[in-house]
């Protein structure tokens, strides 16, 4: 690669440590990095939380060629501090194309992840991140969208490779593609959704894994308790 | 004109109980036009007499007593039931799995809700039991309660958007699903028209809602 070119990962994951998202969207950097790209990692829930740390973002997102945005489903969309985040990016976004102080449209690529088996759950999140690009003047390059979060669990991509290889190589072709100018290749979305396994069995084997847990903390018994009525 | 729009449609005309009707108000600015939409959809509420018992949560004033979904699944296998962070969010949750019908107020904000709004409704997932089940051909979480509450969105955008307009009803819809809503209707509203043109558009919204 002849020119170097500038990324910004926003970890958008609320999770201090164990994060799905950020395990994904890493890996991806990486792969840009493999390629020549210089790379800063943003924690988007920590940046929204001062003045002085959204300017900080907004400068980092400006000059940026390219951001890229990983987060976990919240019920069937974002969740509440990443629409924070993008209100906070698009009011700074359009002062600045308002002012004119800069037509620059850096590249816009969401990474969603969702714990249901079937990746389509996040179509709608996907759609917002799209009509938020647009309005924020960025330049919308698509989302990946998986499902079965919880086989990831947090750790990164190359512990679980024999399971998560489709998403690896989903990846791949994504920094291929932009690092070459690109688009991102239909199949490369197709690839990212592909389940890691059957659906019946990640369900049975998550239903099991509750179990585990509750027991583990001392509430099995209690883990289908109506505290809030009788009903 | 039948106020009886929100329900109309579903029979919950033949409850003989009060019914309990919640509104999360997720708007945040002080814009005078969201004001005089809000009263439009209280008045019209009020106007439903005895029957309801209406309660209103404004989210600005609990924002900074609000903190975000950790994401941690407490409220499934530590505290089940309930989100192991004391804070608002429980009275919310309470309120929501008893009312009738929950009202998201909101902009309609890139085609979703306003942060505020989704910031209670993150820490909703305590109504839920952890559980897969499949329904309606895909896997969502199981019941934790017998009965939920119908799910209205009133969404109001600054400029018509038709592409925003029909996410937040995809995305209410989804949420309906997921949240086990016996019922789901949205209403979108511009904010650029004048007083007396919000009071026309609520006026027609209400009676093509009953038309259906």
């Amino acid at each position: 690669m002849s020119k170097s070119r500038s990324v910004v990962f926003l970890e958008a994951s609320p999770k201090k440590q164990r994060s799905t998202s950020v395990a994904i969207g890493s890996n991806f950097i990486t792969q840009l990095e493999n390629r020549g790209w210089q790379s800063e990692n943003i924690s988007l829930y920590r940046a929204i939380k001062t003045e002085k740390l959204q300017t900080q973002m907004f400068r980092s997102i400006d000059s940026a060629n390219l951001v890229v945005i990983s987060f976990p489903l919240y019920v069937d969309c974002l969740p509440s501090g990443v629409i924070r985040g993008f209100e906070l990016i698009h009011t700074h976004r359009i002062s600045l194309a308002n002012g004119q102080k800069s037509n620059h449209s850096p590249g816009f690529l969401a990474i969603i992840n969702c714990g249901f088996p079937e990746a389509h759950h996040n179509h709608i999140a996907l759609e917002i991140c799209k009509v938020f690009a647009q309005r924020a003047h960025f330049t919308w390059h698509g989302g990946l969208s998986i499902g079965m979060g919880g086989v990831i669990g947090g750790q990164s991509l190359a512990n679980r490779a024999k399971m998560a290889h489709n998403l690896i190589d989903a990846l791949i072709m994504a920094a291929e593609a932009l690092t070459n100018d690109q688009p991102i290749p239909s199949e490369t979305y197709t690839l990212a959704a592909k389940p890691f396994m059957p659906p019946f069995l990640y369900a049975r084997m998550g239903n099991l894994g509750w179990n585990m847990e509750a027991k583990q903390n001392g509430v099995r018994k209690q883990i289908k308790s109506r505290p809030f009525t009788d009903a | 004109m039948n106020p009886y729009f929100l329900i109309c449609r579903r029979g919950f005309l033949m409850c003989e109980n009060t019914m309990k009707i919640l509104i999360l108000d997720g708007s945040d600015s002080e814009n005078s036009a969201v004001e005089v939409l809000f009263d439009q959809v209280v008045q019209q509420i009020e106007s439903f007499g005895e029957k309801f018992d209406l309660q209103i949560i404004h989210l600005k004033e609990l924002e900074e007593q609000l903190v975000y979904c950790q994401g941690c699944f407490g409220c499934w296998v530590e505290t089940p039931g309930k989100c192991k962070y004391v804070d608002a969010a429980q009275d919310i949750a309470k309120e929501t799995i008893n009312a009738d019908i929950v009202i998201y107020f909101t902009p309609i904000t890139f085609g979703g809700y306003s942060a505020l709004l989704k910031k209670a409704l993150d820490r909703n997932i305590c109504l839920l039991l952890p559980y897969f089940k499949k329904v309606q051909g895909e896997i969502h979480h199981k019941k934790r309660y017998k009965k939920y509450p119908a799910l209205i969105g009133i969404g109001y955008q600054d400029q018509d958007s038709h592409e925003e307009a029909e996410i937040f009803a995809s995305l209410l819809a989804r949420n309906a699903i997921n949240m086990w809503a016996p019922y789901s209707q949205t209403f979108c509203f511009p904010l650029h028209a004048g007083k007396q043109e919000i009071l026309a558009n609520f006026q027609q919204m209400l009676s093509q809602s009953e038309g259906h």
